[in-house]
Parts: structure tokens; sequence; C-alpha cells
């Protein structure tokens, strides 16, 4: 039986898993790939299949593990976004060299622009780098259908191959038509190899050159990977310009040329750009006076082209090499092309006077902050407060939002909060000043990549306050549960590791929980902290502020709701604004004072505290 | 339906935690049966908190497209904030639009530690209606709080949009598609959102 059904991006890519026959599925959430698996689990719930699916502790971890049950000869998938991908580089680079039985999937999302990332970087790179196949959908639909295609050549050339899809494709909705999805019967076995499955250099120096022999016949294939890889060269006909584009940019230049119908312009669709299609590129370079390269987010293809008089893109800046390629930006780089060429230009939409109105009228900015209730902001307050000269070294999540209060003055990667915490301790050390130092790691990113810096801190005897902001959920990219909690991705029990339990065994022996709705005890507890830092027998600190986030956990997170109003002692000194930033606390220009938005008010009753005239009070 | 237009570009904006994404899905879900191919770009992320988000849905009767809308290619514009629906129109508008605004601003940070003014409400509708071909509002959040919760403010706003008759939205398609999406419990609330948007929202 069939459906019809509109899919998430991310859930198209899930659909193309599971009619793959996928066997085991493993991630670790991240924007814009978190959707991934909650889908797989969505799927496998409504079509009664027995997929094995986990939310790993890493990325590096979820790779390991959906490589092993490929190495038992199953099909197995790891799901992450791009950056995540750095952090399974390690295996990635090696299981190239090795490869598979079953088929193995890496799904690594890219986020150009970036929307939620800390680079743009393009995973169809570290596909060259690792010297693994890689393919680039422009659309859900392709991303499903090309799972299967990944699946089929990673089994039969015993490689790993990359699915990257970016961001629109991922955060894209389409409608499907799907059904009839069955489990894959493949047991696990494992024949003992150890010259390949335990390879030592030598027998490593054997599989590279084994690697780039599936790496040439792979290339071939590209040649004619129709409908991944195409041109609509007419037979014989020479063009001024033609456009090579692949993935997302690919569906952008496709739509503005037929809107536009430029049939003089023909395109080299290049969604299987690695191992490079050298033969299908010449055909239409040979066609073609000056080829327009397009791609996100770097030089993969143009790269690969070699010929700098021929090729316009970001080396000859006629691409930009930074953002996202929006059909904007697609537009008015052809548009600026076509004239630098003496070409007829697209057409002008004489939409000017709009963009100029709204740009005069200068809106107000929006930008992200922490939500009415948030436990962070209460944690933020009380630590700027208790130290408030100390470097605030942090990580990512929502409370990297913390920055908005003046509690966040580093971001750099996952589980860097500790690890620049203790870098910035011995420089300061060394020079023989006393810098205080506040470090802060959410729940979720501390199992990801805390415990490494917490042990080397606590070994190499460094000195600073870490306060693990536990909400018990990853918040950020959409309530995935934690080892905190002993929820696994199905729902299913699994046994619940507590913070405490994890920080100990770090060697830290300063351990306490507090609840930060309690500015006074978190505060207290902070100067207890500071005193345990400082004593020559002490060490590092470590602060649990534990409690549940407001939107995973509405009822639970706030149980005695408290009305609050501000009264006629307001001053108007800003401090709330500046200290606390709460979305429900705003200058009413009428009252010619601050007053509570009671629609946005989440009832936690923690700023009846901060107000420094006591004008917040419970109504 | 077939439109002037194909794609019929539709863009639902607001602030995050408003539902936006959840109206772009409904509406979604409403047109799918009728036969159209629906394809949804959303812009979200580290926007979900209290940033600016914005659903694209293109609506043909024969392919899917791009997931985002080109600027100046909206047809029809539905913000659940009105500066939001001023931004979007200043990119995405063209002068024969048609919008509906929800009358209710959420302030930005900025503006509620008193650093910048939020634009006079009136003034935003002004030049709203100096960007479209006509403009629908009414404040849905008043009817939303009424009901006991803000959140139901995207759902007073699919009804209104189903007054505009430029999409086939019709009170048994919206029951269809809130079925399976949101929680059964609330599926009264969600009709009585919409019965009383349809029932609330102006041309002005």
């Amino acid at each position: 039986m069939t459906q019809k059904e509109i899919f998430l991006g991310n859930g198209a890519i899930a659909l193309g898993l599971l009619e793959a026959g996928c066997q085991v599925v493993t991630s670790y959430p991240g924007t814009p790939s978190s959707e991934i698996l909650p889908e797989v689990v969505r799927l496998i719930k409504s079509a009664g299949l027995n997929t094995y699916v986990e939310w790993s502790t890493n990325e590096k971890v979820a790779f390991d593990n959906a490589f092993a049950a490929a190495v038992s000869g199953k099909r197995a998938a790891c799901c992450m976004k791009q950056v995540g991908l750095n952090v399974a580089a390690d295996s990635l680079m090696s299981a190239a060299y090795i490869g598979n039985m079953g088929g193995f999937v890496i799904i690594s999302c890219d986020d150009p622009g970036p929307h939620s990332s800390q680079t743009e970087q393009d995973t169809r790179l570290m596909a060259r780098f690792a010297k693994v196949p890689v393919l680039d959908p422009s659309s859900p639909e392709e991303a499903r259908q090309m799972v299967a295609v990944a699946f089929d050549l990673s089994e039969e050339f015993q490689v790993p191959v990359i699915l990257r899809p970016a961001i629109r494709v991922c955060h894209a909705r389409e409608s499907l038509t799907w059904g009839g999805l069955k489990n894959n019967e493949q047991k696990a076995s494992f024949e003992r190899n150890p010259g390949r499955w335990a390879a030592t250099p030598r027998f490593r120096f054997i599989l590279h050159g084994e690697l780039n022999g599936k790496l040439k016949e792979i290339g071939r294939r590209f040649e004619k990977l129709d409908p991944f890889n195409f041109h609509d060269l007419k037979p014989g006909e020479k063009y001024p310009l033609g456009i090579l584009a692949g993935g997302v940019p690919y569906s952008v230049v496709r739509d503005i040329l037929s809107d536009e119908d430029r049939k003089d312009i023909p395109v080299l669709k290049m969604c299987a750009p690695h191992p490079f299609p050298e033969g299908l590129a010449k055909e239409f370079m040979s066609a073609c006076e000056k080829v327009l390269v397009i791609e996100e987010t770097d030089t993969v293809i143009e790269y690969f082209l070699r010929d700098s008089e021929k090729v316009l893109g970001r080396f000859s800046d006629h691409v930009p090499s930074e953002g996202e390629l929006v059909p904007e930006v697609v537009y008015g780089l052809i548009n600026k092309t076509l004239e630098g060429l003496q070409m007829k230009g697209l057409s002008s939409d004489g939409r000017q006077s709009a963009v100029e109105l709204v740009k005069g009228l200068e809106l107000p900015i929006r930008k992200p902050t922490l939500c009415p209730g948030c436990p962070h902001r209460a944690s933020f307050f009380a630590i700027r407060k208790a130290r408030p000269k100390a470097i605030f070294t942090s990580d990512i999540g929502c409370y990297t939002l913390g920055i908005n209060l003046g509690g966040v003055d580093t971001c750099l990667d996952m589980g860097a909060g500790i690890t620049m915490a203790s870098g910035f301790y011995h420089s300061f050390a060394q020079d023989q000043v006393d810098q205080p130092i506040v470090a802060t790691i959410g729940d979720s990113t501390f199992y990801h990549s805390g415990t490494a810096g917490l042990l080397n801190a606590v070994y190499n005897d460094s000195r600073f306050i870490l306060v693990i902001l536990d909400n018990q959920t990853t918040a950020m990219t959409g309530m995935q549960p934690t080892p905190g909690l002993g929820i696994r991705a199905d729902g299913t029990k699994g046994k619940m590791i507590p913070l405490e339990r994890v920080v100990a065994g770090c060697g830290v022996d300063f351990i306490e929980v507090v609840d930060p709705y309690d500015l006074e005890a978190m505060n207290k507890l902070i100067k207890k902290a500071v005193e345990y830092t400082n004593d020559p027998a002490g060490g590092v600190a470590v602060i649990i502020a534990r409690h549940p986030c407001v939107i995973a956990y509405r009822e639970e997170a706030i149980p005695q709701k408290k009305k609050v109003v501000v009264t006629e002692d307001c001053v108007e000194c800003n401090f709330c604004h500046d200290r606390f930033e709460c979305p429900a606390l705003y200058k009413d220009t009428d009252l010619g004072r601050t007053a509570v938005d009671q629609t946005l008010c989440a009832q936690c009753g923690v700023c009846l505290d901060i107000c420094p005239k006591g004008a917040i009070i419970e109504a | 339906m077939v439109f002037q237009k194909d794609p019929f570009n539709v863009i639902i904006g607001g602030v995050g935690g408003q539902g936006n994404v959840i109206a772009s899905q409904v509406l979604g879900r409403i047109l799918l049966p009728k036969g159209y191919v629906i394809t949804i770009g959303e812009t979200y992320g580290a926007s979900q908190r209290g940033g600016a988000v914005m659903s694209h849905l293109r609506i043909s009767a024969k392919d899917q497209f791009s997931p985002l809308i080109p600027e100046g290619q909206c047809d029809l514009l539905m913000a659940l904030e009105p500066v939001e629906g001023l931004r979007i129109l200043g990119q995405y508008g063209n002068p024969s639009v048609v919008s509906l605004i929800n009358t209710r601003p959420i302030h930005p940070i900025e503006i509620i530690s008193g650093q910048t003014p939020y634009p006079d409400v009136s003034e935003v509708l002004r030049r709203i209606g100096e960007l479209s071909k006509g403009v629908w509002a009414f404040n849905a959040t008043e009817i939303a709080l009424e009901m006991g919760d803000p959140i139901f403010s995207n759902m007073v706003m699919l009804g209104a949009l189903s007054m505009l008759d430029m999409l086939q939205i019709d009170r048994q398609g919206f029951e269809q598609a809130i079925g399976g999406l949101l929680s059964s419990g609330r599926l009264a609330q969600n009709l009585e959102a919409f019965d009383r948007g349809k029932m609330a929202v102006e041309k002005i």
C-alpha cells in the first residue's frame, strides 16, 4: 500500500535508508541533521521494522558503531552535521582504506550560511580528503534516491560512501509517495582477517593502492550516473557560456534558466562530484567557451577542472567564497557573468524600490535569546554576580546565547569550554597571575566531549570552576535524550548514567548539585567553589546546575507558577535588561518603566530576586 | 484550482516560538490532498529561540521547485508579527502580493531594553499597505489569548487565511491536516481557533 505524504528532507533521507534495507542507524544530533534519526524511528515504528537505532554519545562513536555493523555484513549508516564529521574524521580516514562488507553510508549535513554552525565547511572536500565517493543531492526526493545508490556502490566496491545534503535539502519539505517497507534479513558474520581489519602500515600501503583503484572505477561510473550527473548539450553545438552546478545550487540554476527561458545556456549537473567524472566534464568544457561553476560551499568541482582560462567561479571572483548560494545570489552572479561576457542579461524585476524603502526604515534586528523561564539565564546571572572578573569559557548549545548576558567569552567547538579553561589557567599561572575562570558546558555536550578535557584538567592540576548546565535534554537540536536520562532513541529504557558519576570518574573531588532557580544558593556555592580552587589541596570544582528545560518539560520545569509585576519603584536602571535579558521584561514607553509581557512570561519567578530596587514583585 | 502563476509562492513569517513551522506544515497538509505538488523551505536553527523565522511554500499544479522563493516573488504573505511581515515584503514582495498580518508586535531584545524604538504599528501597517495589492490585518494573538493561550495564534491566522479565498483552505481540510500532527487533546481548541480567525479577519 502506498501513500502520499509531505516529508521533511531529513525524513526523505530516513525513508531512503529504510527502503535500501539499512539495518543499523546511529547519530549524534546537530543542525541540520537532527531529524534524520527521529524520522527513522517514526518509520520503523509505523512499518514494524527491527532496525537498530541509537543516539550515540558523539559522532566518532556513531561512526564506529555503524562501521562495525557494516564490517559484519549489514547495511549501516551514521548521521551527523558537517562539523560532527570532524569529530569522526579519524575513523573516516582509516575506514576508507580498509573498507566495509555490507553497505556503509555516512550522512553529513552541510550548513552553508552558516545558520547554526561554527563553519561553512564543505563535506565534499572531506570526501576528497578521505578518498571516498560523495553524493550531493539537489532535493529531498533526490536525497532519498541517492541513499539507495550509495548503499549499492558501497557494497559493490567495499568502500564507505558519503551523502552530503545541505540545509536546504534537510529542511525542505516535499510531497513523496511511499509504502511497503520491509526488514532486511542479512545476518551478522565476522571472518578474521587481521591484514585488513587490523592492518599495520605495510598492509595499509597495499590497501591505499586498492582504494585508488576503486576510485578510478567509481569515477568511470560517475561519467554516466544519470540523473545525478548529466548535461543538456546538443550534439555538435558550441556555446559561449555553460553552467556547471551541483547540489542545491543546481536546482536554483535550473529554476532560474527555465523561468527566463534561457535555452542558450547549457547546464552540466554534477551531484556526484567525487571521484571526479573527468570525461563528462571534458565533454562539457570543450563545447563551451566559458564555464561558470556554481557549487556549495567550497571549490571541489572547480578545483578538478584545472583550466583557469575557461573556468569562472570562486578563483576568478565570479562566485562568492562565503555565504549560502540563495536564489538571489545565484541570480546576481549569473547576471554579472552574462554582462561580463556581453551576453543578454536576465530580466530585471523592477522591485528595487521596495528593497530601498524597507531598508530605509531601519527595522529592528531580531536576535535569538534564551527562552523565558530558561534555567541557563538564572545560571549565567548567578555566575556573573559571583565572579564578575572571570574569563567565561563556554561551549556549543542553547547556552551559547549566554553571550547576550555577558556570560560567554569563548566558544570554539564541542568540549572546548573545559579545555580552553585549563589552557587559560596554565597560561596565566605561568605568569603567577591569579585569573578567575568559569567554564560552562551543557549536559549533552559534556557527555559528547567533556570527559577527556576534564580528566586532563584534573590530571594536570588546573584550577577553575566548571558549571555543567544540566537541563536534562539536548535542547538546541530538538530535545534528544542524553545518557543522563537513560532514555534511548526509540523511547525504550537504557542505563541512566548520572553526570555526578562521570565527573567523579574524571577524578574531580568537588562535585555539588544546585537548582539555578535558587540564585542565592547558586551564588553561595560558587563562592565555596572559589575557595576550593584557590586551596593548594584543591583542584577543579564542578557545579551541576540542574533544572529541566522549560520547552522539553513544560509542566515539571515550573511547578509553582509565580505571576510577577513591576512596581513604580522601577527607576529604569536597565540592570534587568542587561544582566537578565528576559523577553518577558520590556520597557513600557507609556508607563515609563519596565513591565511584564504576561503572554511571554513563563512565571518562573527567578526575576523576583534580581532587581536592585526590589521593583519586581509577585502579584 | 489553477493559479495565475505557477508555482504560487506563499511565505509564512514570524518570530521563533510562534508556531511558524507548524502553520506551514498544516497548510501543506491541507493542500496536498487537493492534488498540488508542495515544496516547503524552512529557515530555523538558532533562530528558533526568539529570532526571525520564515517558511517558504511553493505550490504547483505540476512540478517540484527549489525550496527558497527568489526575492520579489512572494504571492501571498502570512505574517504572525507585523515588523517581520514588513521585513519580508522588503525582500520578497512585489506589487501584486496580498498580505495577511497579525497586528500584535513581539518586541525584540534591543527594543525591550529601550536601545531602539519599535516602530508604530499603524505606521508598519501603512507601509505594508504601500507594498501590497491588498492587506488583511487583525490581532490574532488577542483572540488566542481569549482562548487562554497565545499558542493558538497560528491556527487563528490559518482560519483567517481561508477567508482570503486565494488557496483552497476549508474547515474539513484543516481538521484532517491537524489530525496526526497536533495532539488530539487540543483538536477542538484548534478548530475553534480556526473558526475564530475566519470570523475576525478584515480587509483594510
